[in-house]
Parts: C-alpha cells; structure tokens; sequence
C-alpha cells in the first residue's frame, strides 16, 4: 500500500488524524458503547467509468451491489448460516445500509449513478479513477457521500480503498466492474457483491484480519478476531490454524479475509464497534 | 531440484498463484502468466544483482512495495530484509523450471 505509506510521509496531518481515531476508537471499545445507535443510511455515489460497452454496466447492476450491501451490512444475509457454530454467537448486524444519492451536491435530483466515458483500458491503483484530469471522474464531497469508482483495473485487482482521515478528494472505494454487484458482468467467484463489503469494510476504517504482516505481529485492532498469519484465498476448508489460534484457527468467513465472495459470511461484534467509531469521529458527517 | 547455481530464467518476477497452492507448498508463476482476478497477489522479483523486489497486498488493498536481498542456498531460498544477515523468510524449493517455482515454508 505504497500510496497510504506515501501519504503518512508528505501529510503529517494524515498521520496525526490516524492516530487521534486510533486513540478514540481505543476509547469506545473501553467503554462499549456508540454514539449512533440507530441504523446509518449512507449516501452512495457510484461512478461508472467505462471504455467498452461491456463495461458501462446497468443501472441494475448497481442496484445489485447496494443490495448486497445492505444484506451484509444488516447481517441479514441467509448464507450467514454457514457460519461454524463456533463463531454463530459473534455474527453482528453493522447498523450501516446503503442508498444510491437522490440529491447531487447542487441539491439537484440524480439517480446517484453517473456514466462517465475514458480513453483509459484500464486504471491503476492510483487514484488516477478520480480525477478527469487522468481519465477519470470527480469525487462528490466525502462530508456527505460514499464515492464508488467502478471500472476496469490493471493487474488483475478486485479493488482497492481508502482509510478515514485521507485526502477528501480521493476519498472512497475502487472496484472491478467484472466484480461489482451480483448480475449482469459479475463473475464468480466475485459475483456476489462482497468486494464493496469488504473495500466499505475499509472506508470504515476495518483492517484485514491478519493484520497486514506475514509473521503474525500484526494486528487488526479488533480483540474478536482471532490473529491470523496470512490472507485465505479461495474457499478454505475450517478450521485453518496459524498464528497458534487453534482449534478454530482463521476467521477466514470474515468479510476482511481474501476469500472468494461465497465464502466470506460476517462482521463481528467488534469489528461492529470499530465501524461506528469512525461513524461517530472521521465520518460523523455521513448520513446526516 | 538444486538451484545452487541460479539458472538464467530464475532472474525474473515470480507471482504467487495461489489458486494452484496445495497444503505447504506455494506455487510462483512468472508476472507473464494469465492470472484470474484476485483480491490481491504476492510477488518476488528475483533480481540478477541480488536485490528482491516485494510486492504484497497491503491494508487498503493497494499493492505495497518492498526491497530487500535473495540468496540460493542448496535447496534454500532466503530473503533478507534490506538491511540485516538474518533472513526474514527461508523457504524450501520443491521445484523450479522457467514457467513455474514451488516454494514450501521452513
Ligand atoms: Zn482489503
């Protein structure tokens, strides 16, 4: 993640809000309890950034990922059931759903989705998306929408996202066409929306479930999910141990694991907390 | 196989292809190779100069770039942090040929 490591080195004031959430987010978890307990709607804003017909997708394409969303986001997903019992106890409704923007920033009606023609085959995990400037398009501002650059990526990438506290202009969530939503261009195994609720996982601020080193040192800042050593990829088989988190090994069914969209399942109760943290701090201004 | 003498074609960058992995053993694909779409990919340039060039899937899913050093030794491949004689990673290689490395830990 070459460019978040970028902004903490030219952005100091990046930096500084990382660890200010990271302080009050350390704060809510003591005390347990959000700001917000009602379910947050969040303005969604999608952009389609196509070359080929194939990759303008429909309007039902998109509506297809919001309402993935907003199952798994309610954990009202049915596949929640395949959850090992053993983890049954922690599958938690994130109190966040998801509706495309009616108003764009004029205050004017819009169906939230904007088409927007490039040049590029194929954008790069630069940014370069949100800037017309690159061949891409303008964010809407990120006080009040959740901005999603839908578009073909180079080296084979699902998507990409970007951490509370970022710069505003590029604030949002990049993904593959050929994995955005559960009709149309969809293709398994990334055909049933999970990239958005994994990449919105991160726009609220989740870290990947092995923490993001190999050697097991790191950490997801989430006390519920078991420390795990490397992504899962795929459809694994339960329990996978590592990181001497035996018998029940991974939490790899976690929407923040690299597994395949139908083996992916569920957020915890903790992960929950860490998401409504940035909803009250960095976010707050979110469905407001 | 001994790679003792690292072969011309071991020069290159290898890509994980995790979809062909099997229990302990992780398969490499030169960067050429057709792969499906993935959530993320690691990779490991071997370069001619004994520098590595590291590529990982990093917290926001963007590709995280990393340097270090890489050394043959009998069946062994180590890589070493940028700085430092202890090697961060040691791993077995179980087969090697221009289009394909097979790598088991430990
Ligand atoms: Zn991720």
């Amino acid at each position: 993640m070459q460019v978040h490591h970028r902004l903490l080195e030219r952005d100091p004031e990046f930096r500084l809000r990382q660890a200010e959430l990271e302080r009050k987010i350390h704060n809510r978890l003591a005390a347990g309890t959000s700001v917000r307990q009602a379910v947050t709607t969040v303005p969604v804003v999608v952009h389609v950034v196509y070359k080929t017909a194939d990759e303008k997708i429909t309007a039902a394409q998109v509506k297809s990922q919001i309402a993935a969303l907003n199952k798994d986001y309610r954990a009202t997903n049915p596949d929640k059931s395949k959850v090992p019992s053993v983890w049954q106890g922690l599958v938690t409704d994130a109190r966040v759903q998801f509706a495309l923007a009616t108003r764009n920033p004029a205050g004017n009606k819009t169906s939230g989705i904007l088409y927007v023609r490039t040049t590029q085959a194929a954008f790069p995990d630069d940014d370069s998306v949100k800037a017309p400037a690159t061949g891409g398009s303008a964010g809407w501002p990120s006080a009040r929408y959740l901005n999603v650059w839908v578009c073909s990526l180079g080296d084979g990438l699902l998507g990409y996202a970007q951490f509370p506290g970022g710069p505003a202009k590029t604030d949002g969530i990049v993904i593959l066409n050929r994995a955005f939503g559960t009709t149309g261009t969809a293709t398994a195994p990334f055909r049933l929306g999970r990239t958005g609720t994994h990449e919105v996982g991160h726009w609220l601020n989740l870290r990947h479930i092995w923490g993001d080193t190999e050697d097991c040192s790191g950490t997801d800042f989430v006390a519920d999910t078991p420390n795990a050593q490397h992504p899962n990829y795929g459809k694994p088989r339960f329990p996978h141990v590592s990181c001497q988190n035996g018998p029940n090994g991974d939490m790899f069914m976690n929407y923040m694991d690299y597994v395949d969209d139908d083996a992916m399942l569920m957020f915890t109760a903790q992960q929950v907390v860490r998401m409504q943290a940035s909803l009250d701090g960095p976010r707050a201004t979110i469905g407001k | 196989m001994a790679v003792d003498t690292p072969r011309e074609w071991l020069h290159q960058e290898w890509v994980h292809s995790h979809e062909e992995d099997r229990d302990d053993e992780m398969v490499f694909r030169p960067a050429s190779f057709k792969f499906p779409p993935s959530r993320g990919r690691r990779s490991i340039d071997l370069r001619r100069d004994g520098t590595v060039g590291h590529a990982r899937p990093g917290p926001d899913d963007r590709r995280q770039r990393s340097a270090g050093r890489w050394e043959i030794d009998g069946h062994a491949l180590k890589l070493f942090p940028a700085t430092g004689k202890t090697p961060a990673e040691v791993y077995r290689i179980t087969s090697a040929s221009p289009d394909r490395l097979v790598l088991r830990s430990g």
